[in-house]
């Protein structure tokens, strides 16, 4: 083995400085040098370029290795020797991870020290933002195997040659995940990684089976006559297929922005009047600065379907509901621009808990490091690591809130100060425009969804005055207090909270979802929601490419459905998905589950069919019909690639096509015939055709 | 008597595409035997050897080296045996003294002197990059790589390919002093028919996939007459002969090889209207000629008597 290693790693050493170029300058491209360039994509643009080069290497030294070694003699020569092909390939293995993970690690390390070495002081980048590259290169390193089972199996390049190569792809996915999810903890990361292992050590069984097994198996079987109808049909359909697929795939990828849009710059959308019904109503910007004007809807009533062309009766006002939305996470080391401090000073969120403020023009630019629990420090805020404080989301240059509370910063000093805490899952930010004594006054309150609960606060000034004044905008110079507080949310798997607060301290909600509901509740009055539910009027673009987008996922299989139900669970910060979890799921997405088990049996039929024509015996269709259930249209595919499909001669006994793979007919049984003698056959006793034949006389 | 067999073969078949390359080959190989294996290009004895070295599949049938099956050799079966393959393959990066080292650290059994002696009849220098010898010299550090690993089977596929003759002449030295011993059996594949003649004990022919001959050089020749005729070279007749290998025409007479003579073949040639009957000399080589034309029928007068 020590041999074969040491051969393969002097043959293919040249490949490492191909890498280590390759690999090098990319993420010299993506590093930042100035501060510009620094902040939210470093990490991102890192991963992005290690995934580009590192796919290009690994596939690359997969095919170089094996194909150097693959050919007809240089195969003969490498494969007779005293040593099994399992350890050849192995060989290979090693070799070619040693110099993949040297032309990958390396400039990953350089990029890394000279992270470390810039220090926070000049650049919001720290050592750990090569993590996720580092992940994807793990991940990309399946091209190397995958080139290698590419090469090692049978087949045609345009038939099912190239198959290997996708199933990297899912791998690959879950290492670009981890640029998402990079924040959500180390539980999530073992599985990533474990995934990630899982699935290269799957192609690395695969890859060594097709060396070991499949390698002498060169050169492809005839094909039986078929009927070219027949063929082009086929081929019609798998074009349509790939032609959908790859339009989903479009679809999911550019987004609604290219999608025709409606141009009548009319938006539909709920509304409530001032008595407190709910409306499903068409606005229209006449003029920016008039806002938006609502011209024509109907009234939501129970289990109805608005008509929203319906003329709005005379005197009706009707106002827009707000939105509810997610407090999130930040999902990377450093978010960029957290507010605006002073004229030259650019801010970066570090998620360690802390508020970097950089001057451009001073050397070196960092400037303050504002944490929430005390006063600004200039310097390094890695010995103040606080994994749990989220600055994010702001309103203003002195008003904060995270998951856990809500914070003002004082003045000139930047001294943090908490307002509240309270575990935040939405919120929402509401400025009232309200005319008083021919004075236009701004309000402002924020909702936050705590708990089930919503909670109403309002910003006062500092001596607690029913409003905020505007006047005071950019200043520490306001209160919050909290005016109402709703009851619990019914459990329910919605999509969008809207809401409205009435003067008359009135909540009105909306659960949008497949299943909308209308809740009200009067703090004065009331004890508990009032629910109302209503067929769902609106199938805005966003819901349609949403549930392309969704739709996909049936279509790969039952595992990654689940894996993603998974780590979508997983990734929201949920412990493992409740039973009622399952159940709502179930309720509410039935049309997936119907879509999915569609698929499911498509698959099955597809199975049954892929191996019908590779003529496999009963027991291993039932097989592969199992794992149809399981890995949906990966299946018929994985069929179609693994066996060869055996090509067929007529038996002179029944006149019916037989495998010319099998010593006895399939159909009748009959035995080859021998090739007639020609008269001219001169052997010695014992050796010829009959004396070898009778010596051994058992069968394939 | 399987047991005494170094190479078996049963109803091995093996297809490339539509085209059957090896049509259900029988083959036995006496144990301590030196056996060429002749036919011509594309009669399948690359395939065959590679089915029977387990570096291909067959389609149908297995064969067995040294007992084992083909396809079933472990690492250890096939350090006992040995095998060049055509073209002599080496690592062209490699010096003659790595190649060495590689080759002694996959193989348990290695002689060194074997190996130093055989690379000195081709006046090869140990410290040379493979990539700068000549055919020859790259021909000899093969057959040293091979013969140095001490094989009971020698398996070589057409080693004298493109060689010189004084390269051929080494090669042939060098294969006569490793069967020295009665005991390894060598199967050559090979075109060079005196060398052939000069090196093995029994003989293969392989035309169009199918085996013809496997016999003991001496059975062959004994076995294969050649005579001289008068009679119309375009005579359809002339397939009447029993045995007939091939038949052409030289001055005037057609000049038939036939297998397995014996006095009804001669009542048959004078039956067709020879007048004059006349038995000629026959080498090995001429023998061999005749089987691998007969197969090639598209140039003789042979096909257009409609073969």
């Amino acid at each position: 083995m020590r041999t074969l290693l040491e051969k393969e790693l002097r043959e293919n050493h040249r490949w490492l400085w191909v890498g280590l170029a390759l690999i090098g300058s990319l993420l010299w491209y993506a590093t930042p040098k100035t501060l510009v360039e620094g902040g939210e994509p470093t990490e991102s643009l890192i991963a992005v370029l290690m995934l580009l080069g590192a796919t290009l290497f690994a596939l690359g030294l997969g095919v170089m290795q094996s194909f150097a070694d693959l050919r007809t003699a240089s195969r003969s020569f490498l494969f007779h020797r005293s040593v099994s092909i399992g350890s050849i390939f192995y060989s290979k293995l090693i070799s070619g991870a040693i110099i993949y993970f040297v032309a990958a690690g390396f400039p990953l390390c350089l990029v890394a020290i000279w992270f470390s070495a810039q220090g926070i002081d000049y650049l919001p980048v720290r050592p750990i933002q090569v993590y996720p590259a580092a992940v994807v290169a793990l991940a990309c390193f399946g091209f190397h195997p995958a080139a290698m089972l590419m090469l090692a199996r049978s087949g045609k390049w345009f038939g099912t040659k190239l198959l290997p190569l996708f199933s990297v792809l899912p791998i690959v996915a879950i290492g670009i995940a981890t640029i998402t999810t990079i924040l959500h903890g180390p539980a999530l990361h073992v599985l990533i990684v474990g995934l990630i292992l899982l699935g290269n050590s799957i192609l690395v069984a695969a890859a060594k089976h097709a060396w070991v097994v499949s390698v002498a198996d060169e050169g492809s079987f005839p094909k039986q006559p078929v009927n070219i109808a027949l063929k082009v049909t086929l081929s019609f359909a798998a074009v349509v297929f790939l032609a959908i697929v790859i339009w989903f795939q479009v679809v999911a990828a550019i987004g609604v922005g290219w999608l025709p849009t409606d141009t009548s710059n009319t938006i539909e959308d709920y509304a409530i009047d001032t008595d407190g019904s709910l409306w499903w109503a068409k606005s229209k910007e006449i003029r920016l600065e008039a806002g938006l004007v609502f011209i024509s809807g109907d009234r939501l009533r129970k289990d109805e379907t608005p008509d929203v062309r319906r003329e709005l009766p005379e005197k009706l006002q009707l106002g827009h509901l707000g939105y509810l939305t997610g407090v999130r996470r930040p999902d990377s080391y450093f978010v960029s621009e957290m507010g605006w401090f002073k004229k030259d000073l650019t801010s970066y969120f570090d998620c360690r808990g802390s508020v970097l403020l950089y001057d451009r023009t001073l050397t070196p630019p960092l400037q303050a490091c504002i944490a929430r629990d005390g006063s600004p420090f200039a310097g390094d805020p890695r010995s103040r690591d606080n994994e749990d404080m989220f600055f994010y989301d702001k309103r203003g240059p002195s008003f904060w809130l995270d998951p856990i509370g809500a914070y003002r910063t004082l003045g000139p000093s930047l001294k943090v100060e908490t307002l509240f805490e309270l575990p935040i899952q939405a919120k929402a930010h509401v400025i009232r425009h309200e005319s008083r004594a021919n004075k236009v006054e701004t309000r402002e309150e924020i909702t936050i969804l705590s708990d089930g609960k919503l909670h109403i606060y309002r910003l006062t000034d500092k001596d607690d005055n029913e409003w905020f004044p505007e006047r005071a905008r950019g200043t520490s110079e306001f209160s919050i207090r909290e005016i109402a507080v709703s009851p619990p949310l019914p459990p329910s798997t919605w999509k969008d909270i809207r809401f409205h607060f009435s003067d008359d301290s009135k909540f009105s909600v909306v659960l949008t979802g497949r299943r909308p509901c209308f809740l009200t509740y009067d703090s004065k009055s009331d004890t508990n929601w009032t629910v109302t539910s209503f067929r769902n009027p609106e199938r805005d673009m966003n819901d349609n490419v949403q549930n392309v987008v969704f739709s996909i996922l049936p279509f790969l299989s039952s595992i990654v459905v689940a894996i993603s139900f998974a780590i979508g669970m997983l990734s929201n910060g949920s412990s493992l998905p409740s039973i009622d979890s399952v159940k709502y799921f179930l309720q509410d997405e039935y049309g997936y589950v119907i879509l999915g088990t569609v698929v499911v049996l498509l698959s099955m039929i597809g199975t049954c069919y892929a191996c019908q024509r590779r003529m496999l015996s009963r027991s291993e269709t039932i097989r592969w019909c199992c794992w149809a259930v399981l890995l949906g249209v990966a299946t018929p595919i994985a069929v179609l690639s693994i066996y060869t499909r055996p090509a067929c001669a007529r038996c002179m006994g029944c006149e019916k096509k037989r495998r010319i793979d099998l010593r006895k007919c399939e159909h009748c049984g009959c035995e080859w015939e021998r090739p007639a003698p020609m008269g001219i056959e001169i052997f010695d006793d014992g050796l010829g055709c009959e004396g070898v034949r009778e010596v051994v006389s058992h069968g394939i | 008597m399987l047991n005494d067999l170094a190479i078996s073969a049963q109803g091995l078949t093996r297809y490339f595409d539509d085209r059957v390359v090896v049509d259900q080959l029988d083959l036995g190989v006496p144990r301590g035997s030196v056996t060429g294996l002749l036919g011509l290009n594309g009669a399948g004895k690359t395939t065959t050897l590679r089915m029977l070295m387990g570096l291909l599949t067959p389609t149908r049938g297995q064969s067995q080296l040294l007992g084992k099956d083909s396809q079933q050799l472990t690492a250890e079966d096939r350090a006992r045996i040995g095998y060049t393959v055509e073209g002599h393959f080496l690592y062209g990066w490699m010096t003659v003294r790595q190649s060495e080292k590689f080759q002694r650290e996959t193989f348990p059994r290695w002689n060194s002197a074997m190996f130093e002696s055989t690379v000195r009849r081709f006046g090869i220098d140990p410290g040379q990059k493979i990539r700068v010898l000549s055919r020859g010299q790259r021909a000899g550090v093969s057959l040293a790589l091979t013969l140095a690993a001490e094989p009971e089977l020698l398996i070589l596929d057409d080693p004298a390919l493109g060689l010189d003759p004084v390269s051929r002449a080494a090669l042939n030295e060098t294969l006569l002093d490793f069967c020295n011993d009665g005991m390894r059996t060598v199967l050559l594949s090979s075109h060079l028919l005196d060398d052939i003649e000069r090196v093995v004990d029994r003989v293969l022919v392989m035309v169009h996939g199918r085996l013809v001959v496997n016999t003991t050089i001496d059975d062959f020749r004994n076995r294969i007459s050649s005579w001289s005729l008068e009679v119309p070279p375009t005579s359809r007749a002339i397939h009447a002969i029993p045995g007939l290998v091939f038949a052409k025409q030289r001055g005037g007479r057609t000049i038939v090889t036939v297998a397995d003579s014996d006095a009804e073949t001669e009542a048959a040639m004078m039956r067709i209207g020879a007048d004059s009957l006349e038995r000629l000399p026959i080498t090995f080589g001429e023998a061999v000629v005749a089987y691998l034309s007969q197969s090639r029928a598209s140039d003789s007068f042979f096909a257009n008597t409609g073969a």
